[in-house]
């Protein structure tokens, strides 16, 4: 019986998640004002020549679904505020995702608006997968020259060859931070460390819906400037950005929250039921 | 292990310790002038040395796995086949790996040659090149870079077009070394050209069988599995949600509750059925979660010092030679 049961459950589920990847339903993501907070920011911010973004994409394949398509909304809107940025990430399984998003949105942009022109090296640059955790973190704000603590980009270019870094060296220049994890223990680093006494970027950060409520108490504190919460973060987020973008090809975000929404409604009746005809177990 | 080098590890940790402990806390002033020296001075040093450290476990797991598993293979141990399939990947993985980091380096470095060009252009103009005179000087410049231009022809077509590669190279036979601006014209060229060479390098790389074969067994294997791995989470959870949710006391209703409303303030469906789910939302996670996710930082946190601080002064339990 028990088994009969964790196979119906499984069924269920799979039924909750097939449904609008099958037949495309695509519900409005619910309002999430730390993600339109987020969005906000960006549009207000005023970049000066030589500063940048640096985007941490702590990520591997097993975050991917909520992390991914925060990370590709907010690099899509970097691009089209023509905002610098420098990726990298802690964590070894991040590679492919440092390296595809920014090209997949890169190509997206230039189709919607075929006469901006986004290239490797002027707006953005990918510094692979970076070890050293605590320390290096740590050596990014006591750096004098950026360039000396990273060297290389991830395809052997010197970063001194890259014009975005030509002129940068100083931390006073990387004017926000964005990291995407679901792991614990790599975001804590960012909010003790990426920071010294004369400068403190703006820090948003995304995180799967597991980690929320780890993540609220720095959102509370304003250690941290916004917060994608979970996937609902990332299509309220492309929402924002299908509104200021008419013709916009819609990522994954929104798709993927309506399965989850849907999976997350079975959970609930389950739930109900669960305590209906399962209370003398 | 000898007592020396238990002595020497312990001596090691303890100058490390004291090091970082140091250049966190204490003000950057009086590191300054109490000392006599910029007391992090060779911080960046310092910090590479540990990253070379950590990187070190690489090779250290990489031999520690040979050794396990290669016997297991060599002695047809029970279920030997598993080891010779660890085995196979690792290397498989680390061949591929290593040649696709090699062909991107070759890239890299053909890049790099034309910014050597820019460089070597900066130091004729700063007079800082002694042999042959300024016009000799600026040939030598001009024929290295015709000289790059045509190795790279392909690349220039391919992304260009073939009146492009005629017409740069044109332009520059044109350039006469004792021209006033010689220098800036030849640096105007070299920076227009970078950007299409890297663009047309990056193609053609993309198009190796190495870069290939690197992402059909990373992408396309490795990250497939992991995601798959994780994805059955999903499944469990449904499972524990039905038989392990269940309202036996007011503290359990409590917690069902909570669950629910925070997940319905999440999602689509519970905005249709109340709007004011999100906000009950935010308020559960902003107050009652913050206060106690707090204390459980705090108590962890305070745990991770005292750890840290037994670790620094090695009166952590015996890692090496424990006592027999």
């Amino acid at each position: 019986m028990k088994d009969l049961e964790r196979k119906i459950i499984y069924l269920f589920v799979l039924l909750a998640l097939l449904v609008p990847l099958i037949t495309g339903l695509v519900l409005k993501p619910v309002k999430m004002d730390n993600a339109g907070s987020i969005y906000t920011q960006i549009e207000e911010l005023k970049f000066k020549k030589n500063e940048v973004a640096f985007v941490a994409l702590d990520f591997g394949p097993n975050t991917k679904g909520e992390n991914e398509p925060q990370s590709e909304v907010f690099i899509e809107h970097l691009m089209l505020n023509k905002i610098p940025f420098v990726l990298f990430s802690q964590y070894f399984l991040a590679e492919p995702f440092l390296k595809e998003i920014p090209l997949r949105v890169s190509k997206k942009i230039m189709k919607l608006y075929p006469e901006r022109k986004l290239e490797y090296g002027v707006d953005w640059v990918n510094l692979g997968y970076q070890p050293g955790r605590t320390q290096l973190i740590q050596s990014i704000p006591k750096s004098d020259d950026l360039r000396k603590i990273f060297i290389k980009d991830v395809r052997g270019n010197k970063l001194e060859n890259l014009p975005i870094f030509k002129n940068l060296t100083n931390f006073s220049q990387i004017k926000l931070l964005a990291q995407f994890t679901g792991l614990t223990g790599l975001f804590d680093i960012y909010v003790s460390f990426f920071k010294n006494k004369e400068h403190q970027p703006l820090f948003f950060h995304g995180c799967t819906s597991i980690t929320i409520p780890d993540a609220y108490i720095y959102l509370d504190s304003k250690q941290i400037n916004g917060l994608f919460e979970g996937i609902a973060g990332a299509a309220w987020y492309s929402e924002l950005l299908n509104i200021d973008n008419p013709g916009r090809v819609p990522d994954s975000s929104h798709i993927i929250n309506t399965m989850l929404g849907v999976a997350h409604l079975v959970i609930i009746l389950l739930i109900i039921f669960g305590n209906i005809f399962r209370r003398k177990l | 292990m000898s007592s020396f080098k238990i002595k020497l590890i312990k001596f090691f940790t303890f100058i490390g310790g004291i090091y970082f402990f140091l250049e966190f806390l204490l003000p950057v002033e009086y590191l300054n002038t109490e000392f006599g020296f910029k007391f992090d001075k060779y911080h960046d040093q310092i910090t590479d040395g540990i990253r070379t450290i950590g990187s070190m476990a690489c090779g250290l797991g990489i031999l520690n796995i040979l050794f396990v598993h290669s016997s297991k293979v060599i002695f047809k141990k029970k279920n030997f086949i598993y080891s010779f399939v660890l085995l196979v990947s690792l290397f498989l993985m680390l061949t591929i790996s290593i040649t696709d980091w090699v062909a991107s380096e070759r890239y890299a470095q053909r890049i790099d040659k034309f910014n050597k060009l820019i460089s070597f252009s900066n130091h004729i103009q700063k007079g800082e090149i002694e042999n042959y005179n300024q016009e000799q000087r600026n040939g030598l410049l001009k024929a290295e870079f015709l000289k790059e231009l045509k190795e790279n022809q392909k690349f220039i077509i391919s992304k260009g077009t073939d009146n492009y590669f005629q017409d740069i190279e044109n332009k520059i036979t044109l350039i006469a070394p004792n021209s006033k601006d010689f220098h800036t014209q030849i640096q105007k060229e070299i920076t227009e050209l970078i950007p299409i060479l890297r663009e047309s390098y990056n193609t053609e790389y993309e198009t190796l069988t190495i870069r290939n074969s690197y992402r059909f067994l990373y992408e396309g294997l490795f990250i497939a599995l992991g995601s798959a791995m994780f994805s059955l989470l999903g499944f469990y959870m449904a499972v524990a949600a039905y038989r392990a949710f269940k309202i036996k006391s007011f503290e359990s209703a409590l917690m069902v509750l909570t669950a629910i409303t925070v997940m319905l303030g999440q999602i689509s469906f519970g905005e249709m059925l109340w709007g004011e789910f999100k906000h009950l939302r935010i308020w559960i996670l902003s107050n009652p979660n913050s206060a106690a996710f707090r204390a459980i930082v705090l108590g962890a946190e305070v745990g991770a010092l005292v750890m840290a601080f037994r670790m620094w002064f090695s009166i952590e339990s015996e890692t090496f030679g424990a006592k027999k």
